[in-house]
């Protein structure tokens, strides 16, 4: 079993300066691992810092202690002690990013969204076009929409535009971030559908996701967030 | 009363000699624009006082001086600045371009060709080319400095955007031994292609900007242009209605209130020369065929 | 983004007037490609740092390294006059808060675009023309208004010609300064999208100095905060906009209005 994603000792506290220096310790002691092919699903209350991890993972956060470690082939990389340069690259080729809320670039048409990270590491735009163009058919995006900005989609729609954009590339992790929140029952079993194909093709799997049963379609493990709980009662 | 005296060439000999200097400097640059304390002259700004000043700096007792405005002996420009150095120079004056050894003019080249033992002075109102594009001095003497001539081609670029073609007729900006760009002083065109490899001394005087600029003999002058947009030294398509010729530059004269008018040299000297040597126009005159030229 | 050398390294880079500081012991580098962003609000030297990275000023102490077309990085305090104002011409393009002073207002569209070609020697009118008309359309300005003068052109306008007459030569550092403040936030929105796609399309280096937050979220990649010269905290954008560490940070991305 190849691990593609290692977490160890990982830390992170929030220190809210404005609020006169409060320490608000999130999480302690993360420790983790997950295999190419391997889904690992994270549960837990609101606040426990379920999206925390996924963020330091993609370094949008710093971490505060531990490591945070990325292969590809023979490499491994510490996310945690990377600079900005390096993580650049990893997000690049090897970190795929869903959030929570799209973020939307004004005026970028929907087909324009989903096929800018696969342009950016060197695909022809037309190719990377096509492609976006199938993936989004799949979501049921219609395709009128596509030379729209997403500014003024519903939210489900802009869901469904931010999980084409991520799964586009083909990247060996995936980091999912309440990825069918807003989705219908049909979407929701698409995205489930697109993740398991991610596992064949040996993505690494890591997602944060509420419903039951899209739990139960794409989990191969369970971690309970609240085990890394850096607050005791 | 006693009469008021002047120093030869009325300026005194230090100013001569700075002014020497500076003309040397100019001719060590060609087509840089030197700075000189230009002095207080008994004509206003913009009557020559530039000019005035350089001929008056490089008269000697033997010279022969020529003066002329536009082309021309006669106006009153010429006949006061000819009158001013005979009065304090005590020097020959003529109107023959070919026996002159220091010719000043204010916007015309003379169409007879020039020898390597005459000197042509130029009046110019304002020396820097690039004044209309850049107000800032400071800024007009660092693109000298550095060769930044962008701007010329932009303001040529601009005319043929606008009409078609390049619209500047005189004061045609040129490129003086493939380094500094130059203000030719307000001559047409026309004569721009005269004053490349021009055996005579070309001096520039401008009294009020205080500058000179120089281009000395043999020396290449471009006029600027595009490569698909050549510059042309035009005139009008006509012939002199006194001597008939087809190849110097014409004034256009009004004879009459109805629209009737004629078209002469604008050189007078060139066309007297002509008509006394039996070229006739469709108009030539009796008063233009006695010839009589006034050298003395 | 391969591993090669820096296009433009800042060290130390410090300017003071007397007592006053502009800018404080600023140190980075930046790679081709890459988009930074210096934020700051009013009197924090942002613009300061861009005046002495561009050599529009001279440090006070400090150095800036650029790597120059032929490989070799040079000290540009090193350069003549002349390379510099070469480099300026060529390699680099400045981006002026007002497009007035980017551009000739009293020269058309297409000399305007042109000028930096006739500068370093094109003597085409044709060919000139053709390259002023294939960039205005890229900055989506109408051919049609090619000869029109920026006099008559809204402030959106302006800033894109602006960007297209420093684009013209290729270069491969671009820095700006506050390139939307005044506009319309439809015009911002515009202009933003814009520099975004011309910077990434063409693989510019570019350091853009804003005082908003937002800006920087959708142009950069990286970030730089600073406050009274000094540079608070420098990252990812994402890293210092959603994860930030320093106290002042902290107050900057707090204080954004959000309609």
């Amino acid at each position: 079993m190849a691990v593609a994603l290692e977490l160890d000792g990982v830390a992170k506290t929030f220190t809210l300066h404005l609020h006169g220096g409060t320490k608000l310790p999130v999480l302690r002691d993360v420790s983790f691992v997950v295999a190419r092919g391997e889904s690992l699903v994270l549960t837990g209350p609101s606040g426990c810092g379920k999206s925390s991890v996924l963020k330091m993972i993609f370094g949008t956060y710093r971490c505060d202690a531990g490591r945070i470690l990325v292969r590809e082939a023979d490499d491994v990389f510490d996310v945690a002690a990377a600079d900005p340069r390096e993580i650049l690259r990893l997000r690049a080729r090897n970190l795929g990013y869903v959030s929570q809320f799209l973020r939307v670039i004004p005026r970028l048409a929907t087909i324009d969204v989903v096929a800018e990270p696969l342009v950016a590491t060197g695909t022809d735009r037309d190719v990377a076009r096509a492609r976006a163009a199938g993936l989004l058919e799949r979501l049921n995006v219609p395709e009128r929409l596509w030379s729209l900005s997403p500014v003024s989609f519903s939210g489900g729609e802009q869901q469904r535009v931010n999980i084409a954009r991520a799964l586009l590339p083909e990247r060996p992790i995936l980091l999912l971030d309440e990825p069918t929140a807003a989705l219908d029952e049909t979407s929701r079993s698409i995205v489930a559908d697109l993740i398991k194909e991610a596992k064949r093709r040996g993505a690494a799997v890591v997602s944060v996701v509420h419903d039951q049963e899209v739990r139960a379609l794409i989990a191969d493990k369970i971690i309970d967030v609240m085990r890394f709980c850096a607050v005791r009662s | 009363m006693t009469p008021l005296s002047y120093n030869f060439a009325y300026l005194d000999e230090q100013t001569k000699r700075m002014i020497r200097r500076a003309i040397l400097k100019a001719i060590a640059i060609p087509g840089y624009q030197v700075p000189f304390a230009s002095r207080e002259m008994p004509m206003p700004y913009g009557w020559g006082t530039g000019g005035v000043q350089i001929t008056a700096s490089l008269l000697g007792p033997d010279d022969v001086l020529k003066v002329i405005d536009q082309g021309s002996d006669d106006t009153t420009n010429a006949v006061s600045i000819r009158k001013f150095f005979a009065k304090t120079a005590g020097i020959c004056t003529t109107t023959l371009t070919a026996r002159a050894t220091i010719i000043q003019t204010r916007h015309r080249i003379p169409e007879h060709p020039l020898g390597e033992h005459q000197i042509l002075v130029f009046q110019v109102p304002i020396p820097e080319p690039l004044r209309f594009l850049e107000a800032r001095e400071r800024e007009t003497r660092r693109m000298h400095a550095l060769g930044d001539y962008g701007v010329m081609h932009v303001k040529l670029y601009e005319d043929i955007a606008r009409h078609g073609h390049i619209t500047t007729t005189y004061d045609y900006p040129v490129k003086v031994a493939g380094r500094y760009i130059m203000a030719p002083s307000p001559t047409p065109k026309f004569d721009n292609p005269k004053m490349n490899n021009c055996p005579a001394l070309q001096l520039f005087g401008a009294g009020r900007e205080k500058r000179i600029y120089a281009i000395p003999p043999y020396t290449q002058v471009v006029s600027l242009d595009f490569e698909d947009h050549p510059f042309h030294p035009d005139r009008h398509d006509g012939v002199c209605a006194w001597c008939g010729a087809d190849d110097s530059f014409l004034d256009e004269m009004l004879t009459d209130d109805r629209g009737g008018r004629l078209f002469v040299c604008s050189d007078t000297d060139h066309c007297e020369q002509r008509c006394n040597a039996g070229h006739r126009g469709l108009q030539a005159s009796a008063s233009a065929s006695s010839g009589g030229g006034n050298g003395r | 983004m391969d591993a090669e050398a820096p296009l433009l390294i800042a060290d130390r880079l410090t300017k003071t007037y007397g007592q006053r500081r502009g800018c404080h012991d600023v140190s980075f580098s930046l790679y081709e490609g890459e988009l930074l962003a210096v934020v700051g609000e009013s009197g924090s030297g942002k613009t300061t740092l861009l005046q002495c990275l561009s050599t529009q000023l001279v440090p006070t102490s400090g150095r800036v390294l650029y790597r120059m077309r032929d490989g070799r990085t040079c000290d540009l305090a090193a350069l003549s006059e002349a390379e510099r104002r070469f480099l300026f011409r060529t390699d680099w393009g400045y981006v002026h808060q007002d497009p007035a002073l980017g551009l000739r207002l009293s020269v058309s569209a297409g000399a305007n675009v042109g000028e930096r070609l006739m500068a370093i020697g094109a003597r085409h009118y044709g060919h000139i023309r053709r390259t002023a008309a294939h960039w205005l359309e890229r900055v989506e300005i109408d051919k049609q208004r090619i000869d029109d003068r920026p006099e008559f052109y809204s402030g959106g306008m302006r800033q894109r010609l602006q960007i297209a007459r420093n684009l013209v030569t290729g270069p491969r550092l671009i820095f700006m300064d506050e390139p939307t403040s005044g506009l319309d936030a439809s015009v911002q929105a515009r202009l933003l999208d814009l520099i975004r796609r011309l910077v990434y399309g063409l693989r510019l280096a570019a350091i853009v100095v804003t005082h908003d937050l937002a800006v920087a979220r959708l142009l950069s990649q990286r970030m730089m905060v600073m406050k009274d010269g000094e540079v608070i905290e420098c990252g990812l954008s994402d890293q210092v906009l959603d994860d930030p560490q320093r106290p002042y940070t902290q107050l900057l991305v707090s204080s954004i209005l959000t309609p």
